[in-house]
């Protein structure tokens, strides 16, 4: 009833005369959009290299990176369901214990994945590799595989220099913190430390090719956009263009519904961690972003690790003056909001199925959890039928899905390393 | 004026939360996948090189001018705060311009005490947002100058909305704030 009311008014023509956004709601507005390029990684020397997004892209389509062939980074990141699965928890060899993050703006984060235990791109794009429930295979397992397919050895080659020598390593082995008689673990210890340090680098190379093609992944020219630009240099005719009902929406989004509190700048993410109070799904238990700074901190492929191209210069202040517990409740991630209409379901556990729900959350609070922690952000909005529907259909205008469509598919394989 | 080099140990970050930085059980148990697994991570953080209250920090790289006196505080650049009781008189600046929101930057701060630069004082630094309960989410480190300033590294104010700046100066055994509200 909830969703089909909601629905019958995102759908009415837009009322005539709703003045472009002023004041506060103006200034505000100009300051999420447009998407600036993404900044430099400082920690991956090909971040900006084509060859290296080429071979990542290859590599990102490619299910031999598992354990038995049938799981890629896009099994999970599928470039037709706006770089996300659908599915309220991940999927990959079985299931695992948070909803899949879109990959949209990506380059633009600070932390990765839900809790933040990972604080570069391409060492995100490492973990499931080598999570048992994800890909579930190996460093070792990767570098045999792009040492006996030809056009993956010239890529590398040319982008990273030389593999390491393989011959006579064996074909699976990783480090399994904490079980040192896990087969994986037994097979790496018998690896000298210094090749475990070359295998490792090259493993390190793949994350970064990986993390060169993800960075491609941009969102930049959804409605709300247009409608920026042309507010910006009142353009009453192109502002007219933006639905009326999304502009209201928009300047909901700014003030009384609070949201750009914590969505905000051009990917609508401050890009930290909140206790949003959403009910507890029913893995429940998740500690959130508490455990993912004890994490980060211990993570060997962590930015200030030697693995870091600057030297582990930008993670030493990052990762060093990071305090561990900054609200005392159970915080997580905020998502970007660019394509959010194209990425249901909702929230780390995908505890909400449509926006509809989310919305009506955020406005009731309805079965919230208690505040546990000192933030007080997340409280009652009081948002009528109509407002809700009006930030519904601001949350719509964030799609743009437009990307070339070579980013779509892997690349042909001739064209690695050329 | 007071240019001495100060010898006394350099306090860092914040004081709002009290205990930020103690490391606690996990609320439950810690599970694979997403959430990972692993021997307990409290104890291999024991080890975790961090900034300690009792640490002095490294001087920044950059090598500081001769000593030159304190600026003119009467300059719009800087913010003049009193401190609670009127001990001290705070005045910081943000070098590299307007302070930033959810982006690094540095302080520069003097702590006057009779007009004259405080020598042998321990000045830490935090932020809060009354309206929303929290504070910053990385601890500044706090660096003495030979000039008799503060360097305030690692500052970031992660949210748009209201912000206190807390000045804590420790001198001998009195403490005594300086807090500054700041809109972003």
């Amino acid at each position: 009833m909830k969703l089909a009311l909601l629905l019958a008014l995102a759908l009415q023509s837009p009322p005539s005369g709703t003045p472009p956004a002023a004041g506060d709601a103006r200034r505000i507005l100009l300051e999420l959009s447009p998407v600036p390029a993404p900044p430099p990684d400082p920690t991956n020397a090909v971040y900006a290299n084509p060859a290296a997004a080429l071979l990542g892209q290859a590599l990102f389509y490619d299910a031999r990176l598992s354990a038995d062939g049938t799981v890629s980074c896009a099994t999970c990141h599928q470039p037709g369901k706006s770089w996300t699965d659908a599915k309220p928890i991940g999927f990959g060899l079985a299931s695992v214990s948070r909803h899949t993050m879109t990959l949209w703006n990506v380059a633009y984060n600070r932390w990765f994945f839900w809790d933040g235990r990972k604080d570069t791109l391409w060492s995100q794009a490492l973990g499931p590799l080598e999570d048992a429930r994800e890909h579930g295979t190996s460093r070792l397992a990767i570098l045999h595989l792009l040492a006996e397919d030809a056009d993956y050895a010239r890529a590398y080659r040319q982008i990273f220099g030389a593999l390491p020598e393989l011959a006579q390593l064996p074909h699976e082995g990783r480090p399994v913190a904490g079980e040192p008689e896990h087969p994986q673990q037994l097979a790496w210890d018998t690896l000298d430390v210094e090749t475990q340090e070359a295998v490792t680098r090259a493993f390190v190379n793949v994350g970064k090719a990986i993390a060169a093609f993800e960075r491609l992944l941009v969102s930049r020219d959804a409605p709300f956009d247009r409608y920026v630009s042309a507010l910006r240099s009142d353009d009453a005719a192109g502002s007219a263009a933006y639905d009326a009902r999304a502009r209201r929406g928009a300047e909901l989004f700014v003030g009384k519904a609070r949201c750009v509190f914590c969505h905000d700048g051009p990917s609508f993410t401050d890009l930290e961690f909140h206790d949003n109070r959403v009910p507890v799904g029913e893995l429940g238990g998740d500690p959130g972003r508490k455990l993912g700074v004890k994490r980060l901190k211990l993570d060997p492929l962590n930015s200030r690790s030697v693995y870091a191209d600057d030297g582990g210069e930008t993670g030493k202040r990052k990762i060093t003056q990071l305090v561990v517990d900054s609200h005392g409740g159970k915080s997580f991630k905020t998502p970007t909001l660019r394509n959010i209409a194209r990425t249901a379901p909702y929230m780390h556990e995908g505890q909400f199925a449509t926006l509809e729900d989310v919305v009506h959350f955020y406005d009731t609070l309805e079965n919230a959890t208690p505040e546990i922690g000192s933030e007080r952000l997340i409280q009652p909005l009081g948002l009528s039928a109509e407002e809700r529907a009006e930030l519904l259909a601001f949350l719509e205008s964030l799609t743009d899905e437009s990307l070339p469509p070579e980013l779509l598919a892997p690349p042909p394989a001739a064209s690695l390393g050329r | 004026m007071l240019r001495a080099p100060r010898l006394a140990p350099i306090a860092i970050g914040l004081c709002v939360l009290g205990a930020w930085f103690v490391s606690k059980a996990c609320a439950a148990p810690c599970c694979g996948g997403e959430r990972g697994s692993g021997p307990p991570l409290d104890a291999q953080l024991a080890s975790e090189p961090s900034p300690s209250p009792a640490g002095v920090p490294a001087a920044p790289a950059e090598v500081p001018e001769a000593p030159s006196g304190p600026p003119d505080f009467t300059d719009p650049a800087w913010t003049r705060v009193p401190s609670r009781a009127g001990t001290y008189l705070v005045c910081w600046r943000a070098p590299a311009g307007a302070v930033p929101r959810n982006q690094d930057f540095d302080l520069e701060v003097w702590v006057l005490k009779g007009g004259a630069p405080l020598a042998e004082a321990t000045l830490s630094v935090s932020g809060w947002m009354p309206e929303h309960g929290h504070g910053l989410l990385q601890r500044p480190e706090v660096h003495a100058q030979d000039d008799g300033s503060f360097r305030v590294t690692g500052m970031r104010l992660q949210m748009r909305g209201h912000w206190q700046l807390v000045f804590d100066v420790l001198e001998g055994s009195q403490s005594e704030a300086a807090e500054c509200a700041l809109e972003l």
